[in-house]
């Protein structure tokens, strides 16, 4: 996986080609939500969600599906394994004496390599969706589930085209789709098979729905005298109903489409001018690992996956990798537990390039938890294979802060000497590049003390620091405690440990539980008695939402999840009660960048109206994604860290520079640093942007 | 205040009007004609700037088929229901040889911008998928709201049906597209190139 990054890194072409598909895929989704108003994308999450995490519970389903296609006339085979399910492709195939496959796109069949077993049996199967012909002359797999080529030139593609049609197509768009039309054309008139997938399998009536935008989908399925599907056992929903918002979901996420340009319902395979001779409908159900994935509680989510790439898009580390170092047959992010699942945790490695920004969740149409479950692999393949010294390190970050904080300034010193790095570097593995923040060494808690206290007749908060608010600059802590304190909060700062991120980054779920339990508990009393949980971290109000229900299940999680604010949203309708004073000149914009895990939280929107009330003209400075710091990922010393992470910022760095912005604001203590490292520009927390605040209205 | 004439048809009018701006926006040229010779008009517009010589015609109901075929006069016309009884392999050489296939949506969908195809038999289908032009015809009072409405209608359609014979349904949104060139949008791939909408307003 490192030297397939190696290169991934090298190649700046490819990958910069990449990357703008990745933004252009972006966008489209973007585009389509922005156009359409009544889209509402919230309300297909949650249903979608339920409706999938129901069918998928529910193991009636799989017989009620197959009983109705065989109702209807169709032949139906439960396949274990990928194996069976070649296993009665073969035989298929001899039976009708099959010379020719046409296939349409079919992720379910390139899991169990459908094309290369065939071609090894002598069968000749062609894939008619171009992405999936250009990959597969290349003798490549899918580098995006959508996508399957988006990583070649037009002259790549022509070249490929070439060798596929066995003419010369010269590297013009039109001329290539006039030769792939002619090509497939002859061989959709004479191919004797024709195969598919299926996007959902409608279990009342044994139908299923194919979701294509180039036409080869409609043609596979009516030519051939055979159609034969192959769709995963997951996929099957109960009724018609259901279909309408997988399809809405699906074609938003996947390509920005209210539908795709074909929608289609097969229910058998239909006579052709009247002849029902020879006409054969086949429907293969794939188990393959799915059953045991059902089972277990880690895993079963993957399979509420619609397979329409989003992850991908917004996934940063992808963006620069690509799938083919990023993935094994199934790329990126939901990739990553499908591959361990399926295909074995030994093809699972690349888990290890996912930086726990958090950002496929928040774009899942299905609001598949696919950061949890690739924590559990990397957890599974630490197990296995052991643990890199670095990430060790940094999973001991609370620990070393400590440290850190009770030996300031000496260790700032240390810190700030090129030895010291360099001897981090070469032995820890922390980058000599990267700057790192200095230490105080009065922590959070014991400034509090002067603030004094209040009676709260606006309610009653406990402030959670996190590292950076407690160990690094508590004078942030302090800033919010004030303001709290000012709009008349009744504040608390108990004994709380960190948020725990690092392990989730690194595969340490047992320790991240172990954090998450021992927070959960000492907050246990304050949720208990109504107060609300605040945090100028962005992380850790992400933790203590999105991932402590998790580790944690139970009352008192659950109420994190419903108490737990970022500051500014906290405090974003109480900005009127605030004298904020600017820092900083105004006459020109501050930069502003929404950190990952703000997005599923706030969406950023709390801390603009804040610099706004201050008297900032705000400029949010964005491509979409992560800027590649990652909590301690881009402190880690080469590929697997520091330059990848420069790799994925340097997007964002080249976009804060052309804005021209000499002053950036942003919540996450680790996103300044990457932005700062990259930009060379003053960034600052939005509360450090502000003078001394008070409140206009004392309270009493 | 005097109430405009037609008030009452108000919100078919807008279902209409938004259907005729989804599919606008989706590549597919719609249009409404109000009488038998402005439908036999539209199509005879349609075939001709295409240059199309041979035409396959689908599913169209008998009472409109006079309209289309005025329209197509000029053109090679096949009526798939004609094919019936020849050899399928001959079969879809015709189809795949004509210019333009016309036929029949059962519905249009206004939100999304989608023609609803259900045809028994594939030989209709392929009219739709083959040629590199394709002209759908639909009745104005058929458009249904948004997806929402129509997948449970296509829902009871297929399980209304007997298992024998079940319907071979198609939603179709513009005309066929790729992205798979460096993410450029193009169309006509594998099917139609482009596609008409001709929304018939008369009985």
């Amino acid at each position: 996986m490192l030297s397939k990054l190696r290169r991934s890194l090298d190649d700046r072409e490819s990958s910069e080609k990449f990357w703008s598909s990745m933004t252009k895929a972006r966008a489209n989704r973007a585009n389509l939500l922005a156009k359409e108003p009544q889209l509402d994308m919230h309300a297909i999450k949650e249903s979608n969600r339920a409706l999938k995490l129901a069918a998928v519970a529910n193991t009636g389903l799989v017989e009620e599906f197959a009983e109705n296609v065989r109702k209807n006339g169709g032949k139906v085979f439960l396949a274990k394994t990928g194996e069976e399910a070649m296993g009665y492709v073969e035989e298929l195939s001899r039976r009708v004496g099959t010379k020719l496959i046409v296939k349409a796109k079919s992720l379910t069949s390139d899991e169990i390599e459908f094309t290369h077993v065939l071609d090894k049996a002598g069968i000749r199967s062609v894939e008619t969706d171009l992405g999936e012909l250009i990959i597969q002359t290349a003798g490549e797999t899918p580098v995006h589930l959508v996508m399957p080529a988006a990583h070649k030139s037009v002259k790549e593609i022509s070249q490929l085209v070439s060798k596929a049609v066995g003419r010369d197509v010269p590297p013009e768009d039109q001329a290539i789709l006039t030769a792939v039309r002619g090509y497939l054309r002859e061989l959709f008139l004479t191919a004797d098979i024709g195969v598919s997938g299926a996007n959902i399998g409608v279990a009342e009536t044994g139908s299923i729905v194919i979701e294509t935008n180039e036409g080869n989908g409609r043609l596979v399925t009516s030519l051939p005298k055979v159609h034969l599907v192959i769709i995963g056992m997951e996929k099957i929903v109960p009724r018609w109903e259901d279909a309408t918002y997988l399809v809405k979901g699906h074609s938003a996420s996947a390509t920005g489409q209210n539908m795709t340009v074909y929608v289609s319902v097969i229910t058998q395979h239909g006579p052709l001018v009247g002849s029902s001779e020879g006409r054969e409908y086949h429907v293969i159900i794939l188990d393959n690992g799915r059953s045991r994935m059902r089972d277990d509680p880690w895993f079963s989510d993957a399979l509420n996956c619609i397979r329409c790439g989003a992850c991908m898009n917004v996934c940063p580390t992808y963006g620069i990798a690509g799938g083919h170092t990023f993935g094994y047959i199934y790329p990126g992010p939901i990739g990553i537990p499908w591959t361990a699942e399926v295909h074995g945790l030994d093809k699972a490695t690349f888990a290890h390039l996912c930086v726990s920004c958090g950002l496929c969740q928040e774009i899942c149409p299905v609001d598949i938890n696919i950061p949890m479950m690739i924590a559990k692999v990397k957890e599974e393949d630490v197990q296995e294979n052991g643990q890199l010294v670095v990430n060790d390190f940094f999973m001991a970050s609370e620990t070393l802060a400590k440290l850190a904080s009770a030996t300031a300034p000496v260790s700032n010193w240390l810190l700030r000497r090129g030895a010291t790095r360099a001897l981090m570097q070469s032995v820890v593995g922390v980058d000599k590049r990267r700057t790192l923040p200095a230490f105080s060494r009065k922590r959070l808690r014991s400034r509090l003390a002067p603030l004094g206290a209040r009676s709260g007749e606006a309610g009653k908060v406990v402030f959670f620091p996190d590292v950076y608010a407690d160990y690094n600059d508590p004078e942030l802590g302090v800033r919010a405690v004030k303001i709290l304190i000012a709009l008349g909060y009744k504040v608390e700062v108990p004994k709380l440990r960190w948020s725990g991120m690092p392990y989730i980054s690194y595969g340490g779920i047992s320790k991240a539980t172990a954090v998450a339990k021992e927070n959960l508990q000492s907050l246990k009393p304050y949720l208990e008695q109504g107060y609300a949980v605040v945090s100028t971290e962005p992380t850790a109000v992400y933790m203590l939402r999105e991932v402590y229900p998790t580790l944690a299940p139970g009352e008192v999680a659950e109420r994190s999840r419903e108490m737990s604010f970022p500051f500014f949203g906290f405090v974003q309708g109480r900005l009127a009660d605030l004298e904020l004073r600017p820092a900083f000149p105004t006459a020109e914009a501050i930069g502003f960048h929404i950190p990952c895990h703000e997005r599923s939280v706030s969406g950023g929107k709390p801390a603009i109206d804040f610099l706004a009330a201050a008297g900032y003209k705000v400029q949010v400075v964005e491509n979409g994604t992560c800027c590649g710091m990652a909590g301690t990922f881009g402190m880690k010393h080469g590929d697997l860290g520091y330059n990848l992470s420069m790799e994925v910022g340097d997007h964002l760095f080249r976009l804060l520079k052309e804005s021209g912005r000499k002053l950036v604001a942003t919540e996450s203590s680790v996103c300044s640093m990457q932005i700062s490292d990259g930009v060379g520009v003053k960034v600052v927390h939005p509360l450090r942007a502000v003078e001394e605040v008070s409140s206009r209205r004392q309270s009493p | 205040m005097q109430r405009p004439t037609g008030a009452q048809e108000g919100p078919a009018t807008e279902v209409l009007q938004k259907f005729l701006s989804s599919l606008r926006g989706l590549h597919v040229e719609a249009q409404v004609v109000k009488s038998e010779a402005e439908t036999a008009e539209a199509l005879r517009g349609i075939v001709s700037k295409a240059g199309c010589k041979s035409v396959v015609v689908a599913g169209i109901p008998a009472k409109y088929a006079g309209a289309v075929k005025a329209g197509l006069a000029g053109t090679q016309v096949t009526f798939v229901e004609d094919l019936r009884g020849t050899p399928p392999s001959d079969a879809v050489r015709v189809l795949a040889a004509a210019d333009a296939g016309v036929t029949w949506a059962v519905n249009g969908v206004a939100l999304e911008g989608a023609l609803l195809e259900v045809v028994y038999d594939d030989s209709a289908k392929l009219a739709s998928s083959l040629p590199i032009v394709h002209v759908a015809i639909l009745e104005s009072s058929n458009i249904l709201r948004d997806l929402a409405e129509a997948m449970p209608l296509v829902g009871s359609m297929v399980k209304g049906a007997p298992p024998e014979r079940k319907p071979i349904i198609s939603f179709i949104s513009g005309p066929s597209k790729t992205g798979d060139i460096e993410m450029r949008l193009l169309y006509g791939v594998h099917g139609p190139h482009t596609v008409h909408a001709v929304v018939l307003d008369w009985r």
